[in-house]
């Protein structure tokens, strides 16, 4: 255990710690992966960077029409925001069905996005909402960029060396509301088998709804045909059963593309699985959305 | 790297090495073995303690991190001698059996009746959601955290 470990507590010292940073060294917010990965004994490590003491990085604010969640922010603290509940409902409900309350009192959405699992519960609400990630560099600079340019593959983002997601900005957009729903293999502490995060503009009928689908793919997937299928008109049966044959031919045309075997050895059968499984998401979805409405 | 923290209301200052796992501190260094190690990844609870009044894994935390912070383990519950009354809920209404989740199982619901001091069956229930207990004595372990809840409400 030779690593070094810096734990900044101001944003110029983790700029500085950035410009140290080698292709050996890793950044540690809450932990919940790495520490699950390499238990801090990773001898290839040459230096860790603790983000857990940078007050600035765990606070969520309003800023002239956005609202600003560091990337530290826990999970627990996101559900929990008043903001957030407000205005970004989907994402306090995504925060409140992340593993357990362990991890929600230390997982970061911060750590969520960089780890970039395909089945990460803030992906598709962070889509959703049309966020941008803050990025800092070495040089004590920021900049911005959307998040669905920032997630780029299953473990992939776009963030460069030496530099550190530094916060989550959301525009808020009044008059609409959001839901989130996750299927995993179990009721808690689970990981999504699917998930779907969904936004529409309140009135008589479901109007301008935007929807993306997570854990079927490397990366979130816009739903572009639920606005067609669900908005301005009373849904019903008809509506929901075409909106699932269509979610269904896309997972079967991820499926069928998919270049590698799965990790795990399932049968045949349970590769069907998300294809069959994606009607109660349909269906519990909107489910929601009325329920909201 | 020397950190300053307080450990069951405590105050230490200790040249630590900061990227071990707080789990190895606080058994080998603190000597504090209540705290248990089980799959030391996050899934089963077993190594539970409170840091700044929240329950969290101390197999996913580095030493470093508890630095400026308050940590409470199981041996904090006990106060001038006498068990914490969850403690004597978990006997009463014999909510251990084999006891290797026990101190695990005990900080998640000391951190709720913290944070929430009268909680709901499903709040009882999310809050310990992850720890496991292989002797499978949920039922005996949620009607434990809730006699206690009801103890300090009464007291």
């Amino acid at each position: 255990m030779n690593s070094n470990y810096i734990q900044p507590r101001t944003r110029q010292e983790l700029s500085q710690a950035l410009g140290q940073m080698t292709e050996n060294s890793r950044i540690i917010a809450g932990g919940t992966d790495l520490m699950a990965s390499d238990h801090g004994r990773d001898s290839s490590t040459d230096l860790y960077i603790s983000l857990f003491c940078l007050g600035d990085m765990a606070e969520i604010y309003r800023e002239d029409g956005w609202v600003r969640i560091g990337a530290g922010a826990v999970h627990d603290a996101i559900e929990k925001n008043p903001i957030i509940q407000e205005n970004f409902r989907a994402l306090s409900m995504a925060c409140s069905k992340v593993g357990s309350q362990q991890i929600r009192n230390k997982g970061t959405i911060g750590g969520n996005l960089v780890n970039a699992s395909p089945a990460g519960d803030m992906l598709p609400c962070v889509c959703l909402f049309l966020g941008e990630v803050e990025i800092l560099r070495a040089d004590d600079t920021t900049y911005r960029m959307p998040a669905r340019d920032f997630i780029l593959g299953a473990g992939k983002t776009a963030l460069k060396p030496k530099e550190a997601l530094y916060a989550v900005w959301l525009p808020i957009q009044e008059g609409r509301s959001s839901t989130f729903v996750k299927l995993g293999s179990r009721k808690e502490v689970t990981i999504a088998q699917i998930s779907m995060a969904v936004s529409w503009e309140k009135g008589e009928y479901f109007q301008k709804i935007e929807g993306y689908l997570g854990a079927v793919d490397t990366r979130p997937i816009y739903l572009e045909e639920m606005n067609h299928i669900l908005s301005g008109r009373a849904v019903g049966r008809e509506e929901r059963e075409e909106l699932v044959s269509s979610l269904r031919e896309r997972i079967r045309v991820i499926r069928e593309n998919r270049k590698r075997p799965p990790k795990l050895k399932i049968t045949e059968a349970e590769q069907l699985y998300k294809e069959r499984a994606v009607r109660s998401v349909v269906y519990d979805a909107i489910d929601q959305m009325e329920g909201e409405s | 790297m020397i950190i300053n923290f307080t450990v069951n209301g405590k105050s230490v200052s200790m040249d630590v090495m900061p990227q071990k796992r707080l789990l190895d501190f606080i058994r080998e260094d603190l000597l504090l073995t209540g705290t248990k190690e089980g799959c030391a990844e996050g899934e089963c609870g077993a190594c539970t303690v409170i840091l700044n009044k929240k329950a969290v894994h101390s197999c996913l935390t580095m030493t470093g991190q508890l630095d400026g912070g308050e940590l409470m383990t199981v041996e904090g519950l006990e106060k001038d001698g006498e068990l914490d009354v969850l403690q004597k809920m978990f006997i009463k209404k014999s909510a251990v059996q084999c006891g290797f989740c026990t101190s695990g199982m005990l900080m998640s619901a000391k951190a709720l009746l913290m944070e929430n001091p009268h909680p709901t069956q499903e709040e009882i229930k999310r809050a310990i959601a992850g720890n496991i207990c292989r002797c499978g004595g949920y039922r005996e372990i949620k009607e434990a955290v809730a006699s206690a809840a009801e103890m300090e409400k009464e007291e």
